[in-house]
């Protein structure tokens, strides 16, 4: 019994341990906000399932606070955005334990031409949707090489 | 057996995609008016319907999709047509932000009765390198192979090499500077020799009722020869932020053909009424391009842009109402301009969007002289 309660207890530290390191984060339709700014970096970090993601380091115009911008897979990421570029990001909001600021980003505005990632609700175009959906398309319905 | 082959792997993808647990299916309908379908003097005016479905899936690395699509014309049914696409794609990443691409795809295209010969089908891969030599520099390296097989017109076989190499610098005034140099090498493995020319199937002689190529004329003349066409090209990119919602682009073009399509009659003559949606390796000579995006209240977006082609097209002859060469024999050559307009808006989970685009081609072959307009309408809905 006391070998069980010990098995009991390292499982369950392994599994905070786990969540620890990774705390879940949600899309919330109620916390969207558009921040405008300048990339400060852009980076290929592994995140949701030890996948690679792409992250932007963004520097709000206004205010001067980083954020941490989610935007989605990597191979899913075909914009050639550069440090330095201005953009206007759209997603879920929300403010880390770490006092970091969040963003889950549903639209990337850059150039005049929208980027989406993510529908209204949240859900990652990635996740199916398509070829033709893929950022770069611009949602545009590709026509492919016909004749 | 190869055709029964074929259906049991597309049916094991489906059947595959449709078990999978996240697999998603798009659906959509374009429409669009277009006052002359075939490019031409022929001035023919239809309205085209496109539906389009999509089934999805990714594991891992791997994302494999199938893409169908059927063409209908309301007042030419004759050009009707079926696609379909069944492809896998991979990503792998390198360290940092770079990363290798590759995809395989093999697309089909089949029309109805009356031009059934340029139905076609084969392999197409893509390799693609990112490469991020500084924070804002990119180099890219690409690759395609496509192979189109012919099986009622064996002339019209091709197979496309394409490689590129691009360098691309962003500088802190919000400009990009593009600059890709590439090579576009397009070989014809089987082109008929002795063509037994008719009436009832020279696409460029009859007009309205585009005749279908006799297969008999084929037989009759088993004498094969190859061509190929290289072509080196240079484009450079500028574009420019204004903000965030406001980008202007201006692009320019330079193409040079080192051999054209000298005496290949049979491939010249009746695979002119493709080759103003094709004619992507036939061409050299110049384009500039200058666009606009913008992004209006409501996330309205709106491009407009403005081309000009200067194209020549080396071994292709202006010919005369009859497709006949005329003396002395001069290479055709275009102007092309082409203005377009784009307008698209996303609601919840439809898709919508309208185009207009109108081209002004000036040629010293009659036959290519014409004026085009195009208005379309498009609707999607991803589940």
């Amino acid at each position: 019994m006391k070998t069980f309660g010990l098995f009991l207890s390292l499982l369950l530290s392994i599994k905070v341990g786990i969540f620890a390191q990774e705390p879940i984060k949600y899309y919330r339709v109620d916390s969207v906000k558009t921040i405008k700014g300048e990339i400060i970096n852009i980076t290929s970090e592994k995140s949701y399932h030890k996948r690679n993601f792409t992250v932007i380091y963004l520097k709000e115009k206004k205010s001067g606070e980083i954020y941490r911008v989610e935007v989605s897979p990597e191979w899913f990421f075909s914009m050639d955005l550069m440090k330095g570029s201005q953009i206007e990001v759209t997603g879920s909001y929300c403010l880390m334990e770490d006092d970091k600021h969040l963003l889950m980003t549903r639209s990337i505005t850059f150039q005049g031409e929208i980027y989406q990632f993510r529908d209204k609700y949240g859900f990652p175009l990635w996740r199916g949707k398509g070829k033709y959906m893929k950022p770069g398309d611009k949602g545009r319905m590709r026509r492919r090489g016909r004749h | 057996m190869k055709k029964r082959v074929f259906i049991f792997m597309l049916a094991l993808l489906v059947s595959g995609l449709l078990a999978a647990k996240n697999f998603n299916i798009g659906a959509n309908y374009s429409g669009y008016y277009s006052d002359n379908i075939f490019m031409n003097v022929s001035q023919i005016t239809d309205y085209v319907s496109q539906l389009q479905a999509d089934i999805h899936f990714s594991v891992n690395k791997f994302n494999l999709y199938l893409n169908a699509s059927t063409d209908i014309y309301a007042d030419n049914p004759d050009f009707n047509s079926f696609y379909i696409e069944p492809a896998v794609e991979f990503f792998f990443s390198l360290k940092g932000r770079n990363a290798v691409s590759l995809s395989l795809s093999y697309p089909i295209l089949n029309y109805k009765e009356l031009f059934t010969d340029f139905n076609h089908s084969g392999p197409q891969f893509q390799a693609n390198v990112k490469l991020y030599t500084t924070p804002q520099t990119l180099l890219k390296v690409g690759y395609l192979f496509q192979s189109r097989n012919y099986s009622n017109y064996e002339s019209f076989d091709f197979r496309n090499h394409t490689a590129f190499l691009e360098i691309n610098r962003f500088f802190n005034t919000q400009t990009n500077v593009r600059l890709q140099a590439g090579l576009h090498y397009r070989y014809y493995p089987h082109i008929v020799e002795n063509f037994d020319f008719g009436e009832n199937y020279n696409y460029y002689n009859n007009r309205k009722s585009h005749g279908k190529m006799s297969k008999q004329s084929q037989r009759q003349s088993p004498r094969y020869k190859t061509m190929s066409v290289p072509n080196v090209y240079g484009v450079l990119h500028i574009s420019q932020g204004i903000g965030t919602r406001l980008g202007i682009t201006g692009e320019a073009e330079f193409r040079k053909n080192f051999s054209g399509l000298d005496d290949a009659e049979t491939l010249i003559k009746n695979s002119y009424i493709i080759y103003p949606y094709n004619d992507n390796y036939l061409w050299d000579g110049t384009r500039f391009g200058l666009s606009i995006n913008v992004v209006l209240f409501k996330e309205f977006s709106v491009e407009g842009l403005i081309s000009y082609f200067d194209k020549n097209y080396p071994g292709i002859y202006i010919m005369d109402a009859d497709g006949n060469v005329i003396e002395p024999v001069t290479e055709r050559n275009d102007s092309l301009l082409l203005y377009t307009l784009k307008i698209s808006k996303k609601i919840r989970q439809w898709d919508l969007f309208t185009h207009v685009s109108y081209r002004d081609n000036h040629s010293n072959d009659d036959y290519f002289f014409y004026t085009l307009l195009t208005i379309s309408i498009g609707i999607g809905y991803y589940f």
